[in-house]
């Protein structure tokens, strides 16, 4: 908007913008900030601000103590394996609704919008029941196969795809192309900014999904990152300043997300009200 | 391709539909009739389960008082959740459609913890609450306060659930408000302060009318999430104190997964469908009847 505001009106909006970034901002600068304190220093009452002393092997040592590495590699790997998974069964699903026309296909789109009413949560035990009963309690496909396939994923996908003309599907028919073909060389390439959009929201949600890996994994060695954190809620007796550590370690990449992927999460959070 | 030239029976699609819809089918279709059939057994872990129709029904609505009470803590979680999330984001959006300096800064700001895990947000407030070792404690006493228990005293536990939600999660209701704010015409504003109108009366008159359906979603959305509520929470108070902060999915996992009592938790998780699923129609409807104005 280019309307001119009053100065007054100026400075109340700065003062409440400022306010609110530091409401937003000072929790997690501090405990960025405690996890370069010592042990004696995260327990000292009342708390401090800044770290009196800076230790910085809080870090190093937080890697060698804690199997951190193998939490890391389980999240690093389910949520690829997830968001690849994802991407390429929901894009093959929303091809099919979107550029054939075959009996059931109405039926079929509309039972898969229909599961969205179901969240994974409201129907836990019996999708445990069904994991256990195929072998997966306590693997990663366990945690990557049920979510993977998204009725939000096959939407946006399906609605982008049929914006694709389908002269270039027939010009490509004529060409010789086969359906494979099609879906790998014409519609996914075509589809690159719904896809872009699907798997910053798949990345996001398998890495710090909590709940399913919580009820699907109880052996420590299958830890994702953010079962090994909440392990520590509200014990007094550990390691905080490795469990602070860890805690920043584990926003890192979430971070590089934000920084260089925010335009794709914006658009999808402000177009389809896709869930953060 | 869509197109209606005649064609024998393709097998194509059906190959391509078929992962989706097997994943669809048996981890979200089958489990979601399974969840009605558990409903009306009694499981234990020593004996084959007995069928007892309304039972557990019965059970948790009128004997379980955990039951009630996680369905009144969530009730009252989730009105003083979207009613904070529904004020704040407009004001947010609002704010930050000004033409202001930093605004992308200002945006990131309120957005950023909508990208932190659950577990991430709990642990970072759960320090900060911490009564003894906390910095908003710190903070009161350095400014001549005293501290409060604030995890620990079961009002201000609710108060903070709610707070600590609404941190987490407002930014990306203020995306939608912002993109609703956007799509408003600059030519409503300008006639009208050609009739003299004041940024106050035009923020009444045009902006939230315009806005009423970016404000339904907000209020919708949040409301089905509010009732999701589970990680945040759990992590932060682990339902506590007592049971002050428990609420329905925290009673469901509980129950499935800590009690063996299966039976109970189909029919509690049910009652949750049912509240998701009748927002979910609700909030069909009124889509429908907005996009009809």
């Amino acid at each position: 908007m280019s309307r001119k505001t009053s100065l007054p009106a100026r400075v109340v909006i700065y003062t409440v913008l400022v306010l609110g970034s530091l409401i937003m901002f000072v929790p997690v600068f501090w405990i960025a900030l405690s996890s370069f304190k010592g042990l004696g220093e995260i327990y000292l009452s009342p708390a401090t601000f800044f770290p009196k002393k800076w230790i910085f092997s809080n870090y190093s040592e937080a890697i060698s103590q804690f199997p951190f590495l193998r939490y890391l590699w389980n999240s690093i790997f389910v949520t690829t394996t997830a968001t690849i998974l994802t991407l390429f069964i929901n894009s093959l699903a929303a091809f099919a609704l979107s550029k054939y026309k075959f009996p059931g296909r109405d039926f079929i789109f509309i039972l898969m919008l229909a599961t969205l009413m179901v969240p994974v949560r409201v129907i836990m035990l019996p999708v445990y029941m069904m994991i256990a009963r195929l072998g997966m309690a306590n693997t990663l496909a366990g945690i990557i196969i049920p979510p993977s396939a998204t009725p939000t994923g096959v939407f946006i996908l399906r609605q982008y795809m049929l914006t694709i003309p389908d002269e270039l599907i027939d010009a490509a028919k004529i060409d010789g192309a086969g359906h494979f073909q099609i879906y790998s060389r014409i519609i996914m390439p075509l589809s690159t900014p719904a896809l872009a959009v699907l798997t910053v929201f798949s990345v996001m949600w398998r890495w710090n999904d909590f709940l399913w890996p919580l009820i699907v994994i109880n052996r420590e060695k299958l830890f994702t990152l953010q079962l090994a954190l909440a392990r520590f809620r509200g014990e007094l007796v550990t390691d905080w300043n490795y469990v602070l550590a860890m805690t920043v370690l584990s926003i890192l990449p979430i971070a590089f997300v934000f920084v260089f992927m925010q335009r794709y999460l914006v658009r999808g959070i402000a177009s389809t009200g896709l869930k953060g | 391709m869509t197109s209606a030239r005649k064609k024998p029976l393709q097998i194509a699609p059906y190959v391509f539909v078929l992962p989706n819809l097997i994943i669809f089918i048996v981890f979200i279709v089958i489990p979601a009739f399974a969840n009605f059939y558990l409903g009306m057994f009694k499981t234990s872990p020593i004996a084959p389960p007995v069928f007892v129709g309304l039972a557990n029904f019965r059970y948790i609505f009128l004997i379980d008082d955990l039951f009630k009470r996680s369905l009144s803590n969530l009730f009252s979680f989730a009105v003083f959740d979207v009613v904070a999330i529904v004020v704040l984001s407009v004001v947010i959006g609002v704010l930050l459609n000004q033409s202001i300096r930093g605004k992308s800064f200002f945006r990131s700001a309120f957005f950023f913890p909508v990208l932190l895990s659950p577990v991430v947000v709990a642990l970072v407030w759960g320090w900060i609450l911490n009564s003894r070792f906390g910095l908003l404690n710190a903070t009161l006493i350095w400014l001549g306060f005293k501290g409060q228990p604030w995890l620990l005293q079961p009002d201000l536990a609710k108060a903070w659930t709610v707070g600590v939600h609404v941190w987490a999660t407002v930014g990306f209701f203020a995306i939608i408000i912002l993109a609703g704010l956007q799509s408003i015409p600059e030519t409503l504003y300008e006639a009208a302060e050609m009739d003299g109108s004041t940024p106050i009366q035009n923020f009444f008159y045009i902006t939230l009318p315009m806005l009423a359906p970016s404000i339904t979603t907000v209020s919708m959305l949040s409301m089905i999430r509010a009732f999701e509520i589970f990680d945040h929470v759990y992590i932060l108070t682990g339902g506590g104190p007592g049971t002050a902060t428990m609420m329905v999915v925290q009673y469901v996992y509980r129950a499935a997964f800590e009690l063996d009592q299966q039976g109970r938790a189909a029919a509690a998780s049910l009652v949750l469908f049912v509240i998701l699923l009748s927002l979910a129609l609700v909030q069909y409807i009124l889509g429908r009847r907005q996009e009809s104005v």
